[in-house]
């Protein structure tokens, strides 16, 4: 009963956010300096072709008319068209949105399955050998900054080691002679599905780097959140009570503490995963990824506004649904926050 | 005679402190004849769960056994196997805590908790684990066992919380059951009523009970044995009829006429002068000297041997005969 409210109404309220969302990009897209039809036809356009494109994409009607064809337009994904590219940004958005979505997912998946463990031990050896070099460890990999040691591991892997492709998705021989059939836009599921075992070796040795990279600071800060949170909760009552009555210490840790430790933790994953969205930018430009960041930088320095947009609210919605996702996930953990109090600190 | 179920025998438990160790335990000796109930008291602090922890083997870090032995069945358990200590937790000797809404885990079901530890000790398989769980709770008579496994924490009240920590003690079908300050956290009425049932099971079940409490009703009504602890040493030992009836120790002594029931009109509560010195080991001579009425010289040279006064009596106090 209360979980089903619970459920109604965190969906209610993550709608409410989407729709402020939209109303602060449509408000922002109104405010800033410049024409949308100026920009673009671009600086030389006559007065008669601006005119005919500011009636084309409906400049001159009303604010609310245009809000709402904006918003009716952003929920069936008609962002319109870039500037730059003259394509419509949904078709740059499919091939986009999948090859950054896949170093993001990856690196989550490595916050996961590194972080949480490395933390739950160095809590559970407080204070010793291993509890230490993580300590180190962990706060390097939150202060490093990304692009130094992507450059760093690009000096190292590819130029001495030479184990590892410098940048891109797939090398230009396997694209020619083992090209993957798109029907995810992962390219390690895609050439899983399809058996293509040539292309999925090439897309991995090429999203070793930019995940290892990307995933740095997310499995860093899940190692010191899970440690962090599994110290308060190994010295409460219930786990002596556990061990005194006997269970296994790997019960304890991994099933009783664990579950309890895990939920302010995945509080930080759940803004990490968006997060490494933005964070995104940078290492794609690095690695040579076409992904969302990369698009991102070229409408930047492009003045391509209704990709910049796009953008914006892509990554919003990935917000809201991922922050949605981690309080169900909580609420199914913990039964006290379906009563709707936060009775977790 | 034979071996008693449990012998505890110059127990110290310390802590690193700056210059050395700090004992919170300085050599506690008792021994608990299997069946009986013996009941150990003293204020915050002087060490009631820490030996209750003890002899589990939970002291926790960076706390550790200075010296002692604990005997289990005649069995050393400190200078023994590890692994066999952390045999006996939960399948011979179990524990319940204070404050049950702390010592049961708020992500999991009663059932899950309770059927966690019977699988551990091997007492129900997976099937009959529900139905075993279910009686249990029946017997420490909760009602609606079966609904009740399927709730949280924090769904239940203290009552039947403290309840079900009794049921997840008995789950392991343990000999020796320590309740450390189980029913403190429980109103009166909630109280006795947990108390009378610790009793009942006792005698159904054959417990031995260890019963840690600042409460000397609850020893009273429940205790075959008593022992008075005074920072972490054991001041007075004894029948109930002993303690309360010849109090020795003036620590007892001021302990009894604390009691806020002695008192009959509004006068204000009797109470042991100053407070618990904050560390033992500086003490020379008796610890409970600065607080005592009857110190002499002789309390400041040195702490007092342990003194028989009768057979099933023992104090550790320079004072003749008392009073």
């Amino acid at each position: 009963m209360s979980g089903i409210r619970y459920l109604l109404r965190r969906l209610v309220l993550a709608l409410l956010v989407m729709l402020g969302a939209l109303t602060v990009t449509f408000a922002i897209s109104h405010v800033i300096p410049g024409d949308p039809a100026r920009l673009y036809l671009g600086a030389r356009a006559s007065e008669e072709a601006i005119v005919a494109v500011r009636a084309d994409l409906g400049l001159d009607d009303p604010l609310p008319v245009q809000f709402v064809r904006f918003v009716s337009n952003a929920v069936q994904g008609e962002f319109g068209y870039s500037y730059r590219t003259k394509r419509p940004i949904i078709e740059d958005l499919a091939e986009r949105l999948p090859a950054t979505m896949e170093l993001v997912v990856l690196a989550t998946i490595l916050a996961l399955a590194v972080g949480v463990p490395a933390g739950v031990l160095a809590a559970a050896r407080f204070a010793s050998g291993f509890d230490r070099v993580m300590r180190v460890v962990s706060i390097l990999g939150v202060s490093m900054p990304a692009f130094w040691l992507a450059l760093l591991l690009q000096l190292f892997f590819f130029l001495w080691l030479d184990l590892l492709p410098l940048g891109g998705r797939l090398s230009q021989t396997t694209s020619f002679l083992h090209p993957v059939t798109t029907l995810t836009g992962f390219h390690l599921v895609d050439a899983a599905l399809t058996g293509n075992w040539v292309a999925w070796r090439d897309a991995v040795a090429h999203a070793i780097l930019p995940v290892v990279v990307l995933a740095t600071f997310p499995v860093s800060l899940t190692l010191r959140m899970t440690r962090a949170s599994m110290l308060d909760v190994l010295a409460e009552t219930h786990i002596t009570a556990a061990r005194a009555a006997g269970l296994h210490e790997r019960e304890i840790l991994f099933r009783l503490a664990l579950k309890n430790a895990i939920v302010p933790t995945l509080t930080v994953l759940g803004l990490v995963f968006a997060f490494s969205i933005t964070g995104a930018v940078l290492i794609e430009s690095i690695f040579k990824w076409p992904g969302l960041g990369s698009y991102m930088l070229d409408a930047i320095l492009n003045d391509d506004i209704p990709v910049l947009f796009a953008v914006t609210l892509v990554v919003t919605v990935i917000y809201i649904v991922i922050n949605l996702l981690v309080d169900l996930l909580q609420a199914g953990l913990d039964p006290r926050i379906r009563l709707g109090e936060s009775s977790v600190g | 005679m034979n071996t008693p179920l449990l012998a505890v025998s110059g127990l110290r438990v310390g802590f690193p402190a700056p210059g050395g160790r700090r004992l919170v335990l300085r050599g506690i000796d008792f021994e608990v004849e299997e069946g009986t109930a013996y009941g150990i008291v003293g204020e915050s602090g002087c060490g009631k769960s820490m030996t209750a922890h003890a002899i589990l083997g939970l002291v926790p870090p960076p706390g550790s056994i200075a010296g002692g032995t604990i005997a289990y069945r005649g069995q050393d358990l400190v200078s023994g196997d590890p692994s066999a200590w952390a045999g006996l937790r939960g399948r011979h000797i179990a524990m319940v805590h204070q404050d049950p809404g702390a010592a049961l885990n708020p992500l999991f079901t009663i059932g899950s908790q309770i059927k966690a530890i019977m699988r551990r000790h091997g007492r129900a398989r997976s099937r009959e684990a529900r139905q075993r769980a279910v009686s249990l709770l029946g017997e420490l008579e909760l009602a609606d066992p079966a609904a009740l496994l399927d709730r949280y924490p924090h769904e239940l009240s203290g009552g039947m919380q403290q309840r079900v920590l009794l049921a997840m003690a008995l789950a392991g079908d343990p000999d020796l059951v320590i309740a450390d300050e189980a029913t403190t956290a429980l109103d009166v009425t909630i109280q006795a009523q947990v108390l009378a049932l610790l009793d009942r099971l006792r005698k159904k079940r054959g417990l031995t009970l260890v019963i840690i409490t600042h409460d000397l009703g609850v020893v009273a009504q429940t205790c075959d044995r008593v022992a008075v602890l005074y920072l972490g040493r054991i001041v007075e030992e004894g029948d109930p009829e002993d303690i309360f009836l010849e109090p020795h120790h003036p620590y007892t002594r001021g302990l009894l006429k604390a009691r806020p029931g002695e008192q009959t009109q509004r006068t204000p509560l009797a109470v042991i002068p100053g407070s618990v010195p904050a560390d033992a080991a500086n003490i020379t001579g008796c610890a409970f000297r600065e607080r005592c009425a009857f110190a002499m010289d002789s309390c400041r040279l040195e702490d007092p041997a342990e003194r028989r006064l009768s057979d099933r009596h023992r104090s550790a106090c320079h004072l003749e005969g008392g009073r």
